[in-house]
This record gives C-alpha cells, sequence and structure tokens, in this order.
C-alpha cells in the first residue's frame, strides 16, 4: 500500500510537470524514497521505467 | 542504522557493467533484474575462465558498485558494475572492466535480513545528513562475502554498505 501510493504521488506530480522540466529524483523525493528504491518500486508498479514513462506522456498530451 | 567510519586504501576491481535503469526488464528483487543478469554474466565467465584473473585479492569477495553521473538524477540511470578485487593490475582479459576505487574514507552500514531489501539508500543518506557527512564521491559499494547465502536466504544474510564519505561542507 505504501508502494501504491508513492507511485500515485510521482504520477501525479509528472501530471502536473509535462510541459516543463521533472527529473527522476523529484520524483522521488515526492514519494519519499530514494532514487533507487523509487526506480525499482515503480517499475513494479507501472511497469515502465519513471523516465520512460514521463516521456510516453509527454509525448501523449503533446499530440492530444 | 550506525555505521563504522574507516579509511580504505585504493581498491583495484576487475568485472563487468551494465549502464541504465536496473530494473527496466525486471522490477522485483531477483535475479533476473540488470543487475542480477550482470551477475549471471560475471558467474559464468568466473566459471568458464577460472584461471583467467591473476592476484585476486580474496577468493570469496565480491563487490557491486553504484556509480552516478550525468543521467542519474534525469532520468534514474546509472552505472552497475559488478566484480572481484585483484592485488595489482596484470594481464587484464579484453572481456573484463576495470574499476580503481580511490584511497578514501567510508561509512560502513551493515545490514542483515530483509533490512538488505528495504530503502536503505534513504537511511543512510538521512545518517549523513545527521551526522554532519556527505557523499564524497559518485558511488556507493555493496561488498558481498560469505555472510550473504544469496536473494533466497536472505533472511540469514549479511551485506555491508560502503558509502564514499567526507565531513560536510560548511
Amino acid at each position: 500500500m505504501r508502494d501504491l501510493l508513492a507511485v500515485y504521488q510521482a504520477i501525479q506530480l509528472i501530471e502536473a510537470h509535462l510541459r516543463d522540466g521533472l527529473s527522476v529524483s523529484e520524483m522521488a523525493a515526492a514519494a519519499g524514497y530514494s532514487l533507487y528504491h523509487f526506480i525499482r518500486v515503480f517499475n513494479q508498479v507501472v511497469w515502465h521505467t519513471p523516465y520512460d514513462y514521463l516521456m510516453r506522456r509527454r509525448l501523449r498530451a503533446g499530440g492530444a | 542504522m550506525q555505521p563504522t567510519i574507516l579509511q580504505k586504501e585504493e581498491i583495484l576491481l576487475l568485472g563487468l557493467s551494465f549502464y541504465g535503469d536496473p530494473f527496466d526488464t525486471s522490477n522485483v528483487w531477483s535475479e533476473e533484474n540488470q543487475i542480477g543478469l550482470t551477475w549471471q554474466r560475471l558467474m559464468r565467465y568466473l566459471e568458464q575462465h577460472s584461471h583467467a584473473i591473476q592476484h585476486r585479492a580474496a577468493p570469496d569477495v565480491f563487490y557491486e558498485v553504484h556509480i552516478y553521473g550525468d543521467e542519474t538524477n534525469t532520468k534514474g540511470l546509472f552505472e552497475v558494475f559488478v566484480g572481484v578485487p585483484v592485488e595489482r593490475l596484470e594481464a587484464v582479459p579484453v572481456e573484463l572492466l576495470v574499476k580503481v576505487l580511490p584511497a578514501t574514507t567510508y561509512a560502513v552500514f551493515t545490514l542483515k535480513g530483509q533490512a538488505i531489501l528495504s530503502d536503505w539508500v534513504m537511511k543512510i543518506d538521512q545518517w549523513l545528513m545527521e551526522a554532519g557527512y556527505e557523499r564524497s564521491h559518485p558511488y556507493s559499494v555493496q561488498y558481498y562475502d560469505p555472510r550473504f547465502k544469496g536473494l533466497d536466504q536472505i533472511a540469514e544474510s549479511t551485506l555491508d554498505l560502503y558509502m564514499p564519505v567526507r565531513k560536510a561542507q560548511a
């Protein structure tokens, strides 16, 4: 549950920053994890790396 | 988590590397993520070339070094090097890479059991801040010896984490 909430917080941050700079370390900080732990948990929940997910969301948002 | 602060001489390592997000193919603590696959490549090489590494410093010691760079904070990408210590660099096999860890001060944290799978990087960084230290080099080291029994026996395992540190600048 803790991991799901952490990923949810990171995704909220991504959605709020689709058109400006956002780093994976900032996502990890929003989730309350170290970068190393965050990228593992994010992959586990989302099945994409955080950076890959960010790029996919930006492409989709840009084409909408 | 209370570390031991100690000074280490230069450490010479021979091994193999992965660069990227190590969980891009498998996201669990298993031997199938990129770190596990790199370990498998190293172990296979060592089995098939048992005499290739000369001057091995300790037959039952292995290092996993995470090396951070420009793309670590921005993209979550970094290098994972796994290797063995050697006493000197001589006749290095072309298949292997060399890492030279500088002589420096380390904060050494010993993790046991499930703590090995926890977010220990966060705990280490918290300890560093509270104790007035900071990271001195862009890498961290996991030191594996016979006390580590494997991911399938994590409850009986012990792992030492070496974080290069210095006193925080005012």
